[in-house]
């Protein structure tokens, strides 16, 4: 067994918290029992976990993650649907233990069916809030999400998802929050009832965390290859972190990011199937610009 | 005297019921596929041409029931008048439905025994499927005679119990491209052996294994 020490931070005694949990203990006695639970693992290998251009220093990184989630599910008059459950996130860098976290918390959505069956128009709304615990303190807060959700199957094989996501994360350091605006479109496609083909979009509009490699200078840590800091050398004042066994200075840039992704899935059972994914993602705003390639494989399993 | 009235009448009912019938064919129908493999779970079924059938639905519902999330059986004949009782024996809910015209309910999101067998009193096909577990379906075809069989595994459907006479002979599967009718002939004691050849579509049913999301790009 692996002990991970953890640094569990408190920045608002949630009060957002407290009302969802007391909707859920409400609602939760009212609500069915239907399967919702799901795990899922992946080991994720990018060619530049540090988000920077090449002469910030990219760094590759392995990340192993695990996910889990259940739901209650309480039908209503209309084809409407409540749910409450939980999610829980977690992701272990195997080169850099420092950009581990664990996140989990509460979830509540409404889904509306247009209709009875497989083939009609889906409308689901999601609101999660998390507990964010990480090995470097700073990093550690809450996090809040607001998912939007639009599915129409076409046939036994062909299904498209669109889903619109409004994000924020509060940590103890300010450089590690984030807003963030995403929007997705996925289309899949089931060759027959074992091999599925999945190619997605996205674009995320909102804040990103870049590092990029530091030097001392006379003025303090700045990035390598400028004089100093500051917006007039061209760069924001950073936060220094060794997350990378190096000095790098991390910011928070607000940035477009466009992903494509495909996927590749071929089901070992009834509830269990591989995954095999590929991304290309693009960040970039007026100053900057960066690409990182991702490839995951793992398994995901329903019960 | 009495007596004697009393025993010629029920001979001559027996003579005339459906059960006194002494004459008895059958009909075995093999359905195999282009590939000349049995197929299981078609439906064959025979209206008699001469004579307008009597139903006589069963007395107490028939059972397609919920288990590992899925329906079972897959395919159900059943005779016109036909009630069916949907028990879930999972630990998740199910909410079962139909939109087929010959019989549209819906059993919203129950667990254990349903509240009350459904009653099939339309000829036609209903689909049933699970408004929670899309890959979830069922058939259900409602028959307007009683002469009817499933195939098996072994792709064989025997129809016994035939007064003799003329017939027309239906099959159906899932996934049947093409209709397969064919006049028949039942003779007294007969079997009478019928290979029916069906072309099927592909087996595309919804896929039920998960899908997974994240890992990309944060």
């Amino acid at each position: 067994m692996v002990r991970v020490k953890i640094h569990i931070v408190i920045r608002r005694i949630g009060s957002r918290l407290l009302r969802l949990l007391a909707l859920l203990a409400v609602l939760g006695v009212a609500a069915a029992r239907v399967s919702g639970a799901a795990v899922t693992a992946l080991a994720v290998w990018q060619d530049n976990i540090t988000n920077t251009t090449a002469s910030g220093g990219r760094l590759p990184a392995w990340t192993l993650s695990a996910m889990a989630s259940d739901e209650l599910r309480r039908v209503l008059p209309n084809n409407n649907t409540f749910f409450i459950g939980g999610n829980f996130d977690s992701e272990a860098c195997m080169d850099y233990h420092g950009l581990n976290f664990a996140s989990a918390g509460p979830a509540v959505g409404f889904q509306h069916k247009f209709g009875l069956g497989a083939y009609v128009p889906t409308l689901r709304f999601d609101l999660d809030v998390n507990g964010i615990a990480a090995t470097e303190s700073a990093r550690a807060g809450w996090s809040d999400e607001a998912t939007f959700g639009l599915g129409q199957r076409f046939t036994e094989a062909l299904r498209l998802d669109l889903t619109g996501e409004w994000s924020r994360a509060d940590t103890r350091d300010e450089t590690f929050s984030h807003t963030a605006t995403v929007v997705c479109a996925a289309l899949a496609y089931d060759f027959n009832d074992r091999w599925r083909l999945k190619a997605g979009v996205r674009w995320r509009n909102g804040d990103v965390v870049s590092y990029y490699r530091a030097q001392w200078t006379a003025w303090g840590w700045a990035p390598s290859g400028y004089g100093g800091y500051g917006e007039e050398y061209g760069y924001p004042t950073g936060r220094l972190v060794t997350t990378f066994d190096q000095p790098y200075l991390a910011y928070r840039l607000h940035a477009d990011t466009l992903s494509y992704a495909v996927t590749l899935s071929p089901a070992l059972g009834p509830n269990t199937a591989l995954v095999f994914t590929g991304e290309l993602s693009v960040t970039e705003n007026e100053s900057v610009r960066y690409v990182n390639h991702l490839i995951n494989a793992g398994v995901t399993h329903r019960f | 005297m009495l007596c004697f009235r009393f025993l010629a009448t029920a001979l001559l009912l027996v003579s005339l019921s459906p059960v006194g019938v002494r004459a008895a064919g059958a009909v075995e129908v093999h359905c195999v596929n282009t590939k000349d493999q049995p197929v299981a779970d078609a439906i064959a079924w025979l209206t008699p041409l001469d004579v307008t059938p009597v139903l006589v639905p069963p007395a107490e519902p028939l059972v397609i029931e919920q288990q590992d999330q899925e329906f079972r059986p897959y395919v159900t004949p059943v005779v016109v008048g036909t009630r069916i009782s949907f028990p879930n024996r999972d630990t998740v809910q199910h909410h079962v439905y139909s939109v087929s015209k010959p019989k549209q309910f819906e059993i919203p999101l129950y667990r254990g025994e349903s509240k009350e067998a459904v009653l099939f009193d339309h000829p036609g096909l209903v689909t049933i499927g699970c408004n929670i577990h899309d890959w979830m379906i069922a058939y259900v075809l409602v028959l307007a005679t009683p002469y009817y069989a499933k195939s098996v595994d072994a792709g064989t459907a025997l129809i016994g119990s035939l007064p003799p006479g003329h017939y027309r002979l239906e099959v159906w599967h899932p996934r049947l491209a093409a209709e397969v009718t064919r006049a028949v002939t039942v003779a007294e004691t007969d079997t009478s052996p019928q290979v029916i050849t069906m072309t099927l579509k592909p087996d595309r049913r919804i896929r039920r294994a998960p899908d997974a999301s994240g890992g990309g790009y944060k």
